[in-house]
Protein backbone atom coordinates (compact mmCIF):
# COMPACT_ATOMS: atom_id res chain seq x y z
CA UNK A 1 0.00 0.00 0.00
CA UNK A 2 1.36 3.43 -0.86
CA UNK A 3 1.24 6.30 1.60
CA UNK A 4 -1.38 8.35 -0.23
CA UNK A 5 -3.88 5.48 -0.22
CA UNK A 6 -3.27 4.85 3.46
CA UNK A 7 -3.63 8.55 4.21
CA UNK A 8 -6.97 8.81 2.39
CA UNK A 9 -8.33 5.77 4.19
CA UNK A 10 -7.19 6.66 7.71
CA UNK A 11 -6.92 10.42 8.06
CA UNK A 12 -10.54 11.14 8.91
CA UNK A 13 -10.73 8.36 11.51
CA UNK A 14 -7.60 9.57 13.29
CA UNK A 15 -8.75 13.19 13.17
CA UNK A 16 -12.14 12.34 14.64
CA UNK A 17 -10.56 10.22 17.36
CA UNK A 18 -8.41 13.15 18.36
CA UNK A 19 -11.45 15.45 18.31
CA UNK A 20 -13.18 13.07 20.70
CA UNK A 21 -10.12 12.78 22.91
CA UNK A 22 -9.14 16.43 23.12
CA UNK A 23 -12.52 18.10 22.41
CA UNK A 24 -10.98 20.63 20.06
CA UNK A 25 -11.55 20.23 16.29
CA UNK A 26 -8.75 22.63 15.35
CA UNK A 27 -6.31 20.93 17.66
CA UNK A 28 -7.43 17.54 16.35
CA UNK A 29 -6.64 18.60 12.80
CA UNK A 30 -3.21 19.85 13.82
CA UNK A 31 -2.49 16.62 15.68
CA UNK A 32 -3.65 14.46 12.77
CA UNK A 33 -1.51 16.40 10.30
CA UNK A 34 1.53 16.06 12.50
CA UNK A 35 0.93 12.35 13.10
CA UNK A 36 0.60 11.64 9.38
CA UNK A 37 3.69 13.72 8.65
CA UNK A 38 5.63 11.56 11.11
CA UNK A 39 4.09 8.50 9.47
CA UNK A 40 5.25 9.69 6.03
CA UNK A 41 8.78 10.27 7.35
CA UNK A 42 8.95 6.68 8.53
CA UNK A 43 6.71 5.14 5.88
CA UNK A 44 9.26 2.54 4.66
CA UNK A 45 9.14 0.95 8.12
CA UNK A 46 5.58 1.81 9.16
CA UNK A 47 4.15 0.38 5.93
CA UNK A 48 5.61 -3.00 6.87
CA UNK A 49 3.60 -3.11 10.10
CA UNK A 50 0.45 -5.21 10.18
CA UNK A 51 -1.53 -2.18 11.37
CA UNK A 52 0.04 1.15 10.41
CA UNK A 53 -2.97 3.02 11.74
CA UNK A 54 -2.27 1.76 15.24
CA UNK A 55 1.19 3.31 14.98
CA UNK A 56 -0.23 6.60 13.69
CA UNK A 57 -2.84 6.62 16.44
CA UNK A 58 -0.20 6.25 19.16
CA UNK A 59 1.90 9.04 17.59
CA UNK A 60 -1.21 11.25 17.43
CA UNK A 61 -2.04 10.61 21.07
CA UNK A 62 1.49 11.44 22.17
CA UNK A 63 1.58 14.58 20.05
CA UNK A 64 -1.91 15.55 21.20
CA UNK A 65 -0.98 15.14 24.83
CA UNK A 66 1.97 17.50 24.42
CA UNK A 67 0.00 20.11 22.48
CA UNK A 68 -2.97 19.87 24.82
CA UNK A 69 -0.79 20.41 27.90
CA UNK A 70 0.91 23.36 26.27
CA UNK A 71 -2.43 24.95 25.41
CA UNK A 72 -3.79 24.38 28.89
CA UNK A 73 -0.73 26.08 30.35
CA UNK A 74 -1.09 28.98 27.91
CA UNK A 75 -4.82 29.27 28.62
CA UNK A 76 -4.14 29.49 32.34
CA UNK A 77 -2.11 32.64 31.67
CA UNK A 78 -4.78 34.26 29.47
CA UNK A 79 -7.86 36.18 30.61
CA UNK A 80 -10.94 33.98 30.60
CA UNK A 81 -12.63 33.99 27.22
CA UNK A 82 -16.16 32.96 26.48
CA UNK A 83 -16.09 29.68 24.64
CA UNK A 84 -18.30 29.53 21.57
CA UNK A 85 -20.24 26.27 21.50
CA UNK A 86 -19.72 24.19 18.39
CA UNK A 87 -22.62 23.28 16.16
CA UNK A 88 -24.18 19.98 17.19
CA UNK A 89 -25.91 17.75 14.74
CA UNK A 90 -28.35 16.10 17.13
CA UNK A 91 -28.97 15.79 20.80
CA UNK A 92 -28.65 12.02 20.95
CA UNK A 93 -25.33 12.11 19.11
CA UNK A 94 -24.09 14.80 21.43
CA UNK A 95 -24.88 12.59 24.37
CA UNK A 96 -22.96 9.73 22.80
CA UNK A 97 -20.03 11.98 22.18
CA UNK A 98 -20.16 13.39 25.68
CA UNK A 99 -20.12 9.89 27.13
CA UNK A 100 -17.06 8.94 25.14
CA UNK A 101 -15.19 12.19 25.75
CA UNK A 102 -15.96 11.89 29.46
CA UNK A 103 -14.72 8.31 29.38
CA UNK A 104 -11.53 9.29 27.55
CA UNK A 105 -10.98 12.21 29.93
CA UNK A 106 -11.26 10.04 32.98
CA UNK A 107 -8.83 7.28 32.11
CA UNK A 108 -5.05 7.05 32.12
CA UNK A 109 -2.96 7.59 29.01
CA UNK A 110 -2.35 3.87 28.55
CA UNK A 111 -6.03 3.14 28.99
CA UNK A 112 -6.89 5.81 26.42
CA UNK A 113 -4.48 4.27 23.93
CA UNK A 114 -6.00 0.85 24.45
CA UNK A 115 -9.57 2.13 24.05
CA UNK A 116 -8.84 3.94 20.79
CA UNK A 117 -6.93 1.03 19.33
CA UNK A 118 -9.70 -1.39 20.30
CA UNK A 119 -12.86 0.50 19.45
CA UNK A 120 -11.79 2.95 16.77
CA UNK A 121 -8.87 1.32 14.99
CA UNK A 122 -10.65 -2.03 15.52
CA UNK A 123 -7.56 -3.98 16.49
CA UNK A 124 -7.84 -7.30 18.30
CA UNK A 125 -6.31 -7.83 21.73
CA UNK A 126 -3.18 -9.59 20.34
CA UNK A 127 -2.73 -6.79 17.80
CA UNK A 128 -3.05 -4.11 20.47
CA UNK A 129 -0.49 -5.97 22.57
CA UNK A 130 1.98 -5.76 19.67
CA UNK A 131 1.33 -2.06 19.05
CA UNK A 132 1.52 -1.14 22.75
CA UNK A 133 4.43 -3.48 23.44
CA UNK A 134 2.84 -5.37 26.31
CA UNK A 135 1.22 -8.74 27.08
CA UNK A 136 -2.28 -9.62 25.94
CA UNK A 137 -3.36 -10.01 29.56
CA UNK A 138 -2.18 -6.48 30.27
CA UNK A 139 -4.25 -5.16 27.37
CA UNK A 140 -7.35 -6.96 28.64
CA UNK A 141 -6.82 -5.66 32.15
CA UNK A 142 -6.21 -2.14 30.87
CA UNK A 143 -9.38 -2.12 28.78
CA UNK A 144 -11.42 -3.62 31.57
CA UNK A 145 -10.18 -1.07 34.07
CA UNK A 146 -10.86 1.77 31.64
CA UNK A 147 -14.43 0.74 30.98
CA UNK A 148 -15.11 -0.21 34.58
CA UNK A 149 -13.89 3.15 35.78
CA UNK A 150 -16.50 4.79 33.60
CA UNK A 151 -19.20 2.34 34.67
CA UNK A 152 -19.63 1.22 31.08
CA UNK A 153 -19.21 -2.38 32.10
CA UNK A 154 -22.11 -3.66 34.07
CA UNK A 155 -21.67 -6.30 36.67
CA UNK A 156 -21.09 -9.62 34.97
CA UNK A 157 -20.09 -8.14 31.65
CA UNK A 158 -17.37 -9.96 29.74
CA UNK A 159 -13.89 -9.27 30.97
CA UNK A 160 -12.72 -8.61 27.73
CA UNK A 161 -13.72 -6.78 25.61
CA UNK A 162 -12.64 -9.04 22.84
CA UNK B 1 -26.48 -7.08 21.73
CA UNK B 2 -23.57 -7.96 24.04
CA UNK B 3 -22.03 -5.33 26.32
CA UNK B 4 -18.96 -5.31 24.08
CA UNK B 5 -21.14 -4.63 21.05
CA UNK B 6 -22.88 -1.86 22.95
CA UNK B 7 -19.58 -0.21 23.76
CA UNK B 8 -18.49 -0.56 20.14
CA UNK B 9 -21.77 0.94 19.01
CA UNK B 10 -21.32 3.85 21.39
CA UNK B 11 -17.85 4.55 20.04
CA UNK B 12 -19.10 4.29 16.45
CA UNK B 13 -21.90 6.78 17.09
CA UNK B 14 -19.61 9.15 18.98
CA UNK B 15 -17.09 9.05 16.14
CA UNK B 16 -19.82 9.68 13.58
CA UNK B 17 -21.05 12.66 15.56
CA UNK B 18 -17.77 14.55 15.12
CA UNK B 19 -18.29 17.17 12.38
CA UNK B 20 -16.85 16.20 9.03
CA UNK B 21 -13.49 17.75 8.18
CA UNK B 22 -11.64 18.09 4.91
CA UNK B 23 -8.41 16.12 4.72
CA UNK B 24 -5.64 18.25 3.23
CA UNK B 25 -4.04 16.82 0.11
CA UNK B 26 -1.28 14.29 0.85
CA UNK B 27 0.90 16.33 -1.49
CA UNK B 28 1.04 18.95 1.25
CA UNK B 29 2.76 16.37 3.44
CA UNK B 30 5.10 15.31 0.64
CA UNK B 31 6.10 18.93 0.10
CA UNK B 32 6.59 19.47 3.81
CA UNK B 33 8.78 16.38 3.99
CA UNK B 34 10.87 17.63 1.09
CA UNK B 35 11.34 21.03 2.72
CA UNK B 36 12.16 19.32 5.99
CA UNK B 37 14.88 17.29 4.30
CA UNK B 38 16.31 20.41 2.71
CA UNK B 39 16.56 22.07 6.10
CA UNK B 40 18.16 18.96 7.52
CA UNK B 41 20.74 18.99 4.79
CA UNK B 42 21.50 22.65 5.27
CA UNK B 43 22.13 22.11 8.97
CA UNK B 44 24.61 19.41 8.15
CA UNK B 45 26.75 21.84 6.16
CA UNK B 46 28.27 23.14 9.37
CA UNK B 47 29.72 19.76 10.16
CA UNK B 48 32.20 19.71 7.31
CA UNK B 49 35.15 18.51 9.32
CA UNK B 50 33.14 15.73 10.90
CA UNK B 51 31.85 14.77 7.48
CA UNK B 52 35.34 14.31 6.14
CA UNK B 53 36.23 12.11 9.11
CA UNK B 54 33.10 10.02 8.60
CA UNK B 55 33.83 9.75 4.90
CA UNK B 56 37.35 8.51 5.46
CA UNK B 57 36.30 5.97 8.07
CA UNK B 58 33.44 4.69 5.92
CA UNK B 59 35.74 4.47 2.96
CA UNK B 60 38.37 2.50 4.82
CA UNK B 61 36.03 0.33 6.86
CA UNK B 62 33.11 -0.22 4.55
CA UNK B 63 33.80 -0.04 0.90
CA UNK B 64 37.03 -1.93 0.81
CA UNK B 65 35.26 -4.95 2.26
CA UNK B 66 33.09 -5.46 -0.83
CA UNK B 67 33.77 -8.64 -2.70
CA UNK B 68 36.19 -8.69 -5.60
CA UNK B 69 34.74 -8.74 -9.08
CA UNK B 70 35.72 -8.82 -12.75
CA UNK B 71 33.90 -6.97 -15.47
CA UNK B 72 34.51 -5.93 -19.06
CA UNK B 73 33.66 -2.36 -20.03
CA UNK B 74 32.99 -1.66 -23.70
CA UNK B 75 32.88 1.78 -25.33
CA UNK B 76 29.27 2.91 -25.49
CA UNK B 77 29.55 5.02 -28.62
CA UNK B 78 29.14 4.67 -32.35
CA UNK B 79 32.01 5.08 -34.77
CA UNK B 80 35.62 4.13 -34.33
CA UNK B 81 37.24 4.47 -30.95
CA UNK B 82 40.90 5.38 -30.83
CA UNK B 83 43.24 3.62 -28.47
CA UNK B 84 44.20 6.93 -26.89
CA UNK B 85 40.58 7.35 -25.75
CA UNK B 86 40.60 3.94 -24.11
CA UNK B 87 43.91 4.69 -22.45
CA UNK B 88 42.42 7.91 -21.06
CA UNK B 89 39.42 5.96 -19.79
CA UNK B 90 41.77 3.42 -18.21
CA UNK B 91 43.44 6.22 -16.27
CA UNK B 92 40.13 7.78 -15.17
CA UNK B 93 38.62 4.40 -14.24
CA UNK B 94 41.67 3.45 -12.18
CA UNK B 95 41.41 6.74 -10.29
CA UNK B 96 37.71 6.19 -9.66
CA UNK B 97 38.17 2.64 -8.38
CA UNK B 98 40.96 3.70 -6.04
CA UNK B 99 38.78 6.59 -4.84
CA UNK B 100 35.98 4.21 -3.82
CA UNK B 101 38.38 2.05 -1.83
CA UNK B 102 39.37 -0.66 -4.33
CA UNK B 103 43.09 -0.06 -4.20
CA UNK B 104 43.78 -3.56 -5.61
CA UNK B 105 41.59 -3.01 -8.65
CA UNK B 106 43.36 -3.39 -11.98
CA UNK B 107 42.23 -1.93 -15.29
CA UNK B 108 43.65 -3.28 -18.56
CA UNK B 109 42.96 -2.32 -22.16
CA UNK B 110 42.41 -5.44 -24.25
CA UNK B 111 40.67 -5.98 -27.59
CA UNK B 112 39.04 -2.56 -27.64
CA UNK B 113 37.63 -2.79 -24.10
CA UNK B 114 38.60 -2.21 -20.50
CA UNK B 115 38.88 -5.28 -18.29
CA UNK B 116 38.50 -4.50 -14.62
CA UNK B 117 39.47 -7.04 -11.98
CA UNK B 118 39.05 -6.77 -8.21
CA UNK B 119 36.56 -3.96 -8.68
CA UNK B 120 33.16 -3.38 -7.06
CA UNK B 121 30.20 -5.50 -8.10
CA UNK B 122 28.01 -2.49 -8.84
CA UNK B 123 30.34 -1.59 -11.69
CA UNK B 124 28.25 -3.95 -13.82
CA UNK B 125 25.05 -2.02 -13.18
CA UNK B 126 23.88 -0.04 -16.21
CA UNK B 127 23.15 2.87 -13.88
CA UNK B 128 26.58 2.86 -12.22
CA UNK B 129 27.97 6.36 -12.01
CA UNK B 130 31.49 4.92 -12.25
CA UNK B 131 30.96 4.22 -15.95
CA UNK B 132 29.39 7.59 -16.74
CA UNK B 133 30.43 11.21 -16.89
CA UNK B 134 27.86 12.89 -14.67
CA UNK B 135 26.71 16.33 -15.74
CA UNK B 136 25.18 18.79 -13.33
CA UNK B 137 22.53 20.88 -15.05
CA UNK B 138 20.92 23.81 -13.28
CA UNK B 139 17.35 24.47 -14.38
CA UNK B 140 14.55 26.76 -13.19
CA UNK B 141 11.52 25.14 -11.57
CA UNK B 142 8.40 25.94 -13.59
CA UNK B 143 5.88 24.01 -11.55
CA UNK B 144 5.51 21.09 -9.24
CA UNK B 145 4.00 17.85 -10.58
CA UNK B 146 2.83 14.66 -8.95
CA UNK B 147 3.31 11.15 -10.27
CA UNK B 148 2.19 9.90 -13.68
CA UNK B 149 -1.40 8.70 -13.63
CA UNK B 150 -3.99 7.59 -16.13
CA UNK B 151 -3.40 7.29 -19.86
CA UNK B 152 -0.38 9.23 -21.01
CA UNK B 153 -0.75 12.11 -23.43
CA UNK B 154 0.99 12.06 -26.80
CA UNK B 155 1.02 15.86 -26.97
CA UNK B 156 4.31 17.72 -26.59
CA UNK B 157 5.28 18.50 -23.02
CA UNK B 158 3.87 21.93 -22.06
CA UNK B 159 6.37 24.64 -21.22
CA UNK B 160 4.10 26.37 -18.70
CA UNK B 161 1.77 25.31 -15.92
CA UNK B 162 -1.93 24.85 -16.66
CA UNK B 163 -2.83 27.67 -14.26
CA UNK B 164 -1.07 30.49 -12.43
CA UNK B 165 -1.87 28.88 -9.07
CA UNK B 166 0.52 26.04 -9.91
CA UNK B 167 3.36 28.20 -11.21
CA UNK B 168 6.58 28.92 -9.36
CA UNK B 169 7.34 32.68 -9.14
CA UNK B 170 8.98 33.94 -12.32
CA UNK B 171 10.62 36.93 -10.67
CA UNK B 172 12.28 37.38 -7.30
CA UNK B 173 9.53 38.41 -4.86
CA UNK B 174 9.69 42.03 -3.69
CA UNK B 175 9.37 41.19 -0.02
CA UNK B 176 12.78 39.94 0.99
CA UNK B 177 12.71 41.32 4.49
CA UNK B 178 11.43 38.26 6.34
CA UNK B 179 13.52 38.06 9.48
CA UNK B 180 12.51 34.49 10.24
CA UNK B 181 13.46 33.21 6.83
CA UNK B 182 11.76 33.68 3.49
CA UNK B 183 9.11 31.12 2.57
CA UNK B 184 6.88 30.54 -0.41
CA UNK B 185 3.39 29.12 -0.06
CA UNK B 186 3.18 25.41 -0.81
CA UNK B 187 1.69 24.86 -4.23
CA UNK B 188 -0.35 21.86 -5.24
CA UNK B 189 0.91 19.70 -8.10
CA UNK B 190 -0.33 20.76 -11.50
CA UNK B 191 -2.97 18.11 -12.33
CA UNK B 192 -2.49 18.59 -16.08
CA UNK B 193 1.06 17.22 -15.83
CA UNK B 194 0.02 13.82 -14.48
CA UNK B 195 -0.84 12.82 -18.05
CA UNK B 196 2.70 13.43 -19.29
CA UNK B 197 5.49 10.88 -19.21
CA UNK B 198 8.62 11.59 -17.23
CA UNK B 199 11.55 12.75 -19.34
CA UNK B 200 14.08 9.92 -19.56
CA UNK B 201 17.78 10.44 -18.76
CA UNK B 202 18.60 9.84 -22.43
CA UNK B 203 16.10 12.51 -23.54
CA UNK B 204 17.42 14.86 -20.88
CA UNK B 205 21.01 14.38 -22.02
CA UNK B 206 20.08 14.76 -25.69
CA UNK B 207 18.01 17.94 -25.21
CA UNK B 208 19.26 19.92 -22.23
CA UNK B 209 17.94 23.15 -23.73
CA UNK B 210 14.30 22.17 -23.71
CA UNK B 211 11.68 21.91 -20.99
CA UNK B 212 11.72 18.61 -19.13
CA UNK B 213 9.52 16.78 -16.64
CA UNK B 214 12.00 15.23 -14.24
CA UNK B 215 11.59 13.03 -11.16
CA UNK B 216 12.79 14.16 -7.76
CA UNK B 217 15.26 11.65 -6.35
CA UNK B 218 13.08 9.38 -4.17
CA UNK B 219 14.73 8.62 -0.85
CA UNK B 220 12.41 5.95 0.41
CA UNK B 221 9.95 4.80 -2.21
CA UNK B 222 10.97 1.79 -4.21
CA UNK B 223 8.37 2.44 -6.91
CA UNK B 224 7.93 5.23 -9.43
CA UNK B 225 8.73 8.80 -8.49
CA UNK B 226 5.95 10.40 -6.48
CA UNK B 227 7.23 13.91 -7.02
CA UNK B 228 8.26 15.47 -10.28
CA UNK B 229 9.06 18.98 -11.44
CA UNK B 230 8.46 20.67 -14.75
CA UNK B 231 11.74 22.47 -15.31
CA UNK B 232 12.82 25.00 -17.89
CA UNK B 233 15.81 24.88 -20.25
CA UNK B 234 19.23 24.41 -18.69
CA UNK B 235 20.53 27.69 -17.30
CA UNK B 236 24.07 26.48 -16.77
CA UNK B 237 25.91 23.19 -17.25
CA UNK B 238 28.61 22.46 -14.73
CA UNK B 239 31.53 20.32 -15.79
CA UNK B 240 32.06 16.71 -14.83
CA UNK B 241 35.15 17.58 -12.82
CA UNK B 242 34.80 19.49 -9.58
CA UNK B 243 37.45 20.82 -7.23
CA UNK B 244 36.43 18.52 -4.38
CA UNK B 245 33.54 16.44 -3.15
CA UNK B 246 32.87 14.73 0.17
CA UNK B 247 30.10 12.46 1.39
CA UNK B 248 27.94 13.18 4.44
CA UNK B 249 25.39 10.72 5.76
CA UNK B 250 22.04 12.38 6.40
CA UNK B 251 21.45 10.39 9.55
CA UNK B 252 17.94 11.67 10.20
CA UNK B 253 16.25 11.25 6.89
CA UNK B 254 18.30 8.57 5.19
CA UNK B 255 20.16 9.20 1.99
CA UNK B 256 23.65 10.54 1.48
CA UNK B 257 24.62 14.14 0.93
CA UNK B 258 27.58 15.06 -1.25
CA UNK B 259 29.15 18.41 -0.49
CA UNK B 260 30.67 19.68 -3.71
CA UNK B 261 33.12 22.52 -4.18
CA UNK B 262 33.13 23.79 -7.74
CA UNK B 263 36.10 25.12 -9.67
CA UNK B 264 36.49 28.93 -9.49
CA UNK B 265 35.13 29.65 -12.95
CA UNK B 266 32.12 27.43 -12.39
CA UNK B 267 31.61 28.86 -8.94
CA UNK B 268 31.11 32.21 -10.64
CA UNK B 269 28.54 30.73 -13.05
CA UNK B 270 26.65 29.09 -10.19
CA UNK B 271 26.58 32.39 -8.27
CA UNK B 272 25.31 34.29 -11.31
CA UNK B 273 22.37 31.94 -11.75
CA UNK B 274 21.65 31.71 -8.03
CA UNK B 275 21.68 35.50 -7.69
CA UNK B 276 19.23 35.83 -10.55
CA UNK B 277 16.99 33.24 -8.90
CA UNK B 278 17.36 34.57 -5.34
CA UNK B 279 14.36 33.44 -3.22
CA UNK B 280 13.18 31.29 -6.12
CA UNK B 281 13.49 27.60 -6.71
CA UNK B 282 16.17 25.99 -8.86
CA UNK B 283 16.48 22.34 -9.76
CA UNK B 284 19.81 20.51 -9.81
CA UNK B 285 19.52 17.92 -12.57
CA UNK B 286 22.03 15.08 -12.38
CA UNK B 287 21.73 12.58 -15.22
CA UNK B 288 17.99 13.14 -15.60
CA UNK B 289 17.07 13.11 -11.92
CA UNK B 290 16.55 16.16 -9.72
CA UNK B 291 18.87 15.63 -6.78
CA UNK B 292 18.05 18.96 -5.17
CA UNK B 293 15.39 21.63 -5.75
CA UNK B 294 16.46 24.33 -3.33
CA UNK B 295 14.81 27.65 -2.63
CA UNK B 296 17.78 29.97 -2.94
CA UNK B 297 18.96 31.35 0.41
CA UNK B 298 15.62 31.61 2.21
CA UNK B 299 17.39 32.70 5.39
CA UNK B 300 19.05 35.73 3.75
CA UNK B 301 17.57 39.13 2.98
CA UNK B 302 20.00 39.63 0.11
CA UNK B 303 22.04 37.25 -2.01
CA UNK B 304 25.45 36.16 -0.80
CA UNK B 305 27.93 34.06 -2.77
CA UNK B 306 27.83 30.29 -2.40
CA UNK B 307 31.61 30.37 -2.65
CA UNK B 308 31.52 27.44 -5.03
CA UNK B 309 29.58 25.17 -2.68
CA UNK B 310 26.71 22.98 -3.77
CA UNK B 311 24.98 19.94 -2.31
CA UNK B 312 23.91 16.84 -4.19
CA UNK B 313 22.10 13.79 -2.90
CA UNK B 314 22.39 10.05 -3.41
CA UNK B 315 20.17 7.26 -2.13
CA UNK B 316 22.85 4.73 -1.24
CA UNK B 317 26.30 4.91 0.26
CA UNK B 318 27.94 3.24 -2.73
CA UNK B 319 26.05 5.58 -5.08
CA UNK B 320 27.32 8.59 -3.14
CA UNK B 321 30.93 7.43 -3.27
CA UNK B 322 30.62 6.49 -6.93
CA UNK B 323 29.36 9.99 -7.65
CA UNK B 324 32.19 11.58 -5.69
CA UNK B 325 34.71 9.43 -7.55
CA UNK B 326 33.17 10.31 -10.90
CA UNK B 327 32.99 14.04 -10.16
CA UNK B 328 36.52 14.33 -8.85
CA UNK B 329 38.28 12.16 -11.43
CA UNK B 330 36.91 14.01 -14.44
CA UNK B 331 34.89 12.81 -17.41
CA UNK B 332 35.57 9.65 -19.37
CA UNK B 333 36.95 10.20 -22.84
CA UNK B 334 34.35 7.79 -24.14
CA UNK B 335 31.34 6.47 -22.19
CA UNK B 336 31.48 2.83 -21.12
CA UNK B 337 28.96 0.07 -20.71
CA UNK B 338 29.52 -3.09 -18.69
CA UNK B 339 29.33 -6.74 -19.70
CA UNK B 340 30.10 -9.34 -17.06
Amino acid sequence: MDFDTYYSASYERVRRSMALTFRDPALAEEIAQEAFFQTLRRWPKVSLLDHPEGWTMIVALNKGRDLHRRRVRQAAKQPLLIQTPTHQSGEARVEDRMMITTLLDGVSERQREALLLRYITQLTIPEIAVVMGCAEGTVKATLHAALASASLLTKGAPNDTD
Amino acid sequence: MTPTDQIQDLFDRALASVPVGVAPSPHTLHRRLHQHRLRTRLTTMGGGALAIAVSVIALLAGLASNSAFAVTLYPNATGSIESIQLTADQRVMTARLHAVGFSNAAVKVEHGALIVTNGPSDLASPTSLLTSSPQILVRAVTCYAGAESGPLSTNPLPTTCSGPQYAAPTTTPDDTSSAGGFTTPATEPDPALSAFATTTPAQDAASPSTTALLPLLPLHDSGAAVERYLVGPTLVTLSSKVASATVVHAAIEGGWIINVRLNPNESQLWDQVAAEYFHRQLAIDLNGVIVEAPLIEPGNTSFSSFDGQMQLLAVTKSGAYDLVAALTSGPLAVPLVAHE
